[in-house]
């Protein structure tokens, strides 16, 4: 008797499981995408939506681990200078175009003789790219380049129909062509996106019959849309709305890591920031763990390197402990026993809660004496102002879109990128800038101890105060399965269902 | 009539070529670098560089004005530095959208402004009346965006009547053509009020009045039907601000229409796509103007231009 | 005299203008009956409920709610009094000089304004805080330079009208210079509309900072300023109401009175009504 329970449990919550084709998912996100052409593309909702439509050789997990796609395998050689992918074969892309290697090295030659949007990523690394066979494709780097798996996991290395780009040439990115799970169907500018089921695809037709991508810039109007049921899946959520919504029954709240580290980065060349005594004061004035429990509602960890955990290369230094009286010392050591005065910059609704950071610690740094005076800059301003390097403190958010370290270290800190480049910390240490360029010729274990001893280096300089790594809240309804989350910040439903 | 045709025509010109130099400079003169933006944050400096070669910026600011002045007589707008679409392709869907959101916004507010000012005009000065202009009043004192986020919740969320925004069906232009249409039509209201009585009190009135019409007919056949014509100017000059000031409205329900795009493009130093906003909402603007002032001279006969 | 007897014959007026009367005593005196510093955060006491110790609750940095709605009328009071007291003294006196004068001068200045006004409502504003960085003084600025032109043409208006009269006559062929005409007797003359518009205007203005702070150009954190409240709190009407509530109805009543009373005055100065918005 008890085995027939058992098995009626088991086939019920089968029923109620079970993978079911059909139905489409409407997910209100913030901004609409910019241009559907992986290589003139950098916004994250154009990315997301073109990973729901062409592949690449190879893909993130959601560990962010780097798997095999369109490429079935790779081999690379000794000096780590060339790099060999065999091709899945028999695939097409939406248009009929078969995917080969040729399809495979018209794509990256594109991106590396024009000057798209994407270039710069792949062009100062690759020499060429050959399609040698009918399904093996060869790049020749120029140097051997640690994170290049990494560069081709990136969004910009998906592969699209060369058909599709011949035909519709600059006008490709309203017309994307791929060879993924879904086809694209129409895009209202400013409201949204559909994609319907690619049944021909490769790896079996997808659940979902439609997807649609609604823009919905206001954050309580996505957490009403998902109350009411219009939209399925409702991305950016404030962290406040998220108790309320974790009582509803028919909503699941999906919290996860991102790489994105959010901190207040000090002009390394202006007084009194070029004593380290002064910015280390900063670091240990902040209440890290207090930023992340009250104003990010627990939606955050306070952060201990200029890399988030989930980055490869990422190590753990301990960082700054909250610390008022050891800040208090150093700034008197540093001849500021009665503090200073100071501007710090902020973007507003930039990054969850920026500005409200930035007002949390005026308080704190207040507490130690240093008088801060913040200043909101709307985002194309502020950049302008850090172009000119007139900034004293700017709070500024930073992910890596290759999930890979190199891409921190290289641009905000080595110190030939000082602004206008993104080093605006304007920070300079020799020893920092060889193992980072060590860093870039290495493989495996021994890039990661380059990276851990130049990240130890940064945390002691501090160049920055390092705030937090945020989360990212997405709510979706609990008749959606499968939903699935890149910590690079780009949400999933081409593996979904609906139940 | 031709001379006051043709001298409102230059005007109109003139206007255009203002706004459009205005618009122009504006934009050049805020702090800002178009190619720094569409580049995307983390993108190497090269690109930068590259994008602002190809988009022109390096170019003297009054040889990109020639530039631009001389492709709008081809009638060619430019093409959106952030999306490369052509601007007319950018702007015409959602001057679309911000048309039908005005039009119901204004029919809406026309038809809630005659009924309270028609009414509180029949027995001026009592509760009623009083009650009516408080009411009118209730619409132009609340911030519209607070009105939109309680609205939306009441009806979107809690009642589930209609839906929290988007467009497609009839539906979803109820809430904000409502909290749009709340706040113009306290101008329609009063000006309603206010002409009636006039017209109540005039002496073609009494006229009816002393022949024996009765109290509906008088006010129906004789004093709204002269009434009307100030409060068409009203209702012109509404249109004319709905279509441009629904920016809040449009944010708050996720309308896609020209007043978001205008404040998006120009957060993102999009110049082509706000000089064609600007553009487009000043030509309705000054049109709405011009065809308010033909209705009114068609309306009134004894109004004759010089 | 005369005109507050007839706004107390109105109890629409009558409470206009005791909610304006409040509103400039609390602007005026809110560093004095704020419970709290306005800006002291207490992280570890945010969205608290309203309560006895916080009557209008605390918000999103733990701040007291009720103190800042009673700075936030003192920011209010200074944005809006010093916007439209700039735009009517710019606007009343270019208005009415080329009122009076004509000619060229009236031509060029009322096309200046009819450009103006081709960019409604917000966009003015937005296009100014986009040029000069954000700020109180921007704001100001901001919302004069939008009222510039409506002031401009009333009191072009108004002083069309006196210009016809007999005493402006009189003066003129008893030799008086221009600008003792103008100071001394179109201007006088002509500033009932100008008051009646600067009081509905007012009202509007605080709208205006308002829609300003809520595109995020606004007044500067972390000053309490209720349109800056009503937007930041925005997210939150559902799960912490009261920091939206407290500071939009503060906004609406002052609105509100402002609206009522101009509505008294302009009844009590021209019964028949003429309507001056539009």
């Amino acid at each position: 008797m008890k085995k027939f329970w058992v098995l009626l449990v088991l086939f019920v919550g089968f029923l109620g499981l079970a993978q079911q084709y059909g139905g489409t998912v409407v997910i209100a996100w913030g901004t609409d995408a910019v241009r559907l052409d992986p290589a003139d593309m950098t916004d994250n909702p154009s990315e997301t939506v073109l990973r729901h439509i062409m592949d690449g050789l190879v893909e993130f997990d959601e560990g962010l681990n780097i798997n095999p796609c369109l490429a079935k395998s790779w081999e690379i050689s000794e000096d780590g200078t060339v790099y060999t992918f065999y091709l899945r074969e028999g695939i097409k892309f939406h248009d009929g175009t078969p995917f080969n290697a040729e399809a495979v090295a018209f794509n990256f030659n594109r991106i590396i003789t024009q000057n798209l949007r994407r270039t710069a990523l792949f062009q100062p690394y690759i020499e060429s790219v050959t399609a040698v066979d009918e399904y093996v494709v060869v790049f020749k780097l120029f140097a051997p380049f640690g994170a290049f798996l990494h560069h081709l996991s990136h969004g910009a290395a998906l592969i699209q129909s060369p058909t599709a780009v011949k035909t519709w040439g600059t006008e490709v990115g309203k017309h994307p062509v791929g060879t993924g799970p879904f086809k694209f169907v129409e895009w209202v500018p400013g409201d949204h996106i559909t994609l319907e089921a690619n049944t021909e695809y490769w790896k079996g037709r997808p659940y979902l019959d439609r997807i649609i991508f609604q823009v919905v810039p206001e954050a309580a109007t996505r957490v009403f849309r998902i109350e009411s049921g219009e939209a399925h899946v409702a991305t950016r959520i404030p962290p406040t709305e998220v108790p309320r919504l974790q009582i509803n029954p028919n909503i699941e709240v999906m919290v996860r890591q991102t790489l994105r580290v959010i901190y207040i980065g000090m002009n390394n060349q202006k007084p009194p920031f070029t004593d380290v005594r002064v910015r280390q004061a900063v670091n240990y004035a902040i209440d890290k763990e207090l930023l992340c429990q009250s104003i990010l509602g627990g939606y955050a960890d306070p952060a201990d390197s200029p890399l988030a955990p989930l980055t490869w290369g990422y190590y753990s230094t301990g960082g700054y402990p909250y610390d008022p009286e050891k800040a208090k010392a150093l700034l008197a050591e540093a001849g500021y026993p009665n503090g200073f005065e100071a501007t710090l910059y902020t973007p507003k609704g930039r990054y969850l809660m920026d500005y409200e950071t930035a007002l949390a610690v005026q308080a704190m740094l207040a507490d130690v004496g240093i008088k801060v005076r913040v200043q909101v800059m709307e985002w194309a301003a502020y950049l302008s102002m850090l172009e000119r390097r007139e900034q004293e403190m700017f709070l500024l958010g930073w992910a890596p879109s290759t999930a890979d370290g190199d891409w921190v270290l290289r641009p905000l800190l080595h110190s030939a990128n000082w602004s206008p480049r993104d080093n605006n910390a304007l920070y300079a240490n020799p020893e920092v800038d060889a193992l980072i360029e060590q860093g870039m010729r290495a493989m495996g274990q021994e890039r990661y101890e380059l990276y851990k001893k130049a990240q130890e280096i940064i945390v002691r300089d501090a160049p920055w105060a390092f705030l937090y790594v945020l989360k990212d809240i997405n709510v979706y309804n609990k008749k959606l399965h499968n939903v699935q989350y890149l910590p690079i910040e780009i949400l999933l439903v081409k593996n979904a269902w609906l139940g | 009539m031709l001379a006051f045709f043709v001298r409102r025509l230059l005007m109109l010109l003139f206007v255009l070529f203002s706004v459009v130099t205005m618009a122009f400079f504006v934009m050049r003169l805020a702090p800002g670098d178009p190619a720094r933006i569409i580049a995307g944050f983390d993108a190497p400096y090269e690109t930068i560089l590259a994008l602002r070669r190809e988009l022109g910026l390096d170019r003297p600011v009054i040889v990109q004005y020639v530039r631009y002045l001389g492709s709008l007589l081809r009638g060619d707008f430019g093409r959106s530095y952030n999306t490369r679409r052509p601007v007319l392709e950018e702007l015409g869907w959602r001057y679309k959208n911000t048309l039908i959101l005005a039009i119901c916004a204004v029919s809406f507010s026309t038809f809630l402004g005659l009924t309270l000012g028609g009414l509180s005009a029949i027995k001026p000065y009592s509760i009623f009346d009083n009650f009516a202009m408080v009411v009118a009043l209730l619409g132009v004192s609340a911030p519209i965006f607070w009105l939109a986020v309680i609205f939306m919740w009441v009806f979107g969320v809690k009642l589930r009547i209609f839906p929290t925004g988007g467009t497609g069906t009839v539906r979803h232009i109820v809430l904000p053509s409502l909290t749009l249409g709340l706040a113009l039509s306290a101008v329609i209201a009063r000006m309603t009020r206010s002409c009636l009585l006039e017209c109540l009190g005039q002496d073609y009135v009494r006229t009816a009045r002393a022949m024996g019409f009765g109290e509906r007919t008088v006010i129906f056949r004789y004093a709204l039907r002269n009434a009307l014509i100030p409060v068409v100017t009203v209702v012109g000059l509404q249109l004319g601000y709905s279509l441009a000031g629904a920016v809040l409205t449009e944010t708050v329900f996720a309308w896609p229409g020209l007043g978001r795009l205008l404040v998006d493009s120009i957060f993102a130093r999009d110049y082509p796509v706000v000089q064609g906003c600007f553009i487009f909402v000043a030509f309705t603007f000054a049109l709405t103007n011009f065809l308010v002032d033909v209705v009114y001279s068609l309306l009134d006969p004894r109004i004759r231009y010089h | 005299m005369r005109i507050l007897k007839t706004i107390f014959r109105n109890v629409g007026a009558t409470l206009g203008f005791f909610g304006v009367l409040a509103f400039i005593v609390v602007g005026i005196t809110a560093p004095y009956i704020a419970p709290f510093d306005p800006n002291k955060q207490n992280l570890r006491a945010i969205f608290q409920p309203p309560s006895q110790d916080h009557p209008f609750g605390t918000d999103q940095f733990g701040r007291d709610v009720l103190s800042r709605v009673l700075w936030g009328a003192r920011t209010s009071l200074i944005v809006a009094t010093s916007a439209i007291a700039l735009a009517m003294l710019m606007g009343a006196l270019a208005g009415v000089i080329v009122g009076y004068r004509g000619g060229w001068l009236d031509e060029v200045v009322m096309r200046f304004v009819d450009v103006l006004l081709t960019f409604p409502d917000i966009f003015l504003a937005i296009i100014i805080t986009a040029v000069v960085p954000p700020g109180l003084g921007t704001t100001i600025l901001a919302i004069a330079v939008y009222n510039l032109p409506q002031f401009i043409r009333v009191a072009r208006a108004a002083a069309l009208n006196v210009r016809e009269n007999a005493f402006v006559e009189a003066a003129k062929a008893s030799g008086a210079s221009t600008s003792h005409v103008v100071f001394r007797h179109i201007l006088p003359n002509s500033l009932a509309p100008i008051v009646v518009l600067a009081t509905l205007r007012t009202a509007a203005s605080i709208l205006t900072a308002a829609g300003l702070s809520f595109l995020g150009l606004g007044v500067q954190p972390p000053t309490a300023e209720w349109g800056t409240m009503v937007s930041e709190a925005r997210v939150y009407i559902v799960s912490a109401p009261w920091t939206s509530i407290f500071p939009g109805l503060a906004i609406f009543f002052t609105v509100l009175s402002f609206n009522l009373l101009g509505d008294g005055i302009n009844d009590a100065l021209n019964p028949r009504r003429r309507a001056f918005r539009g």
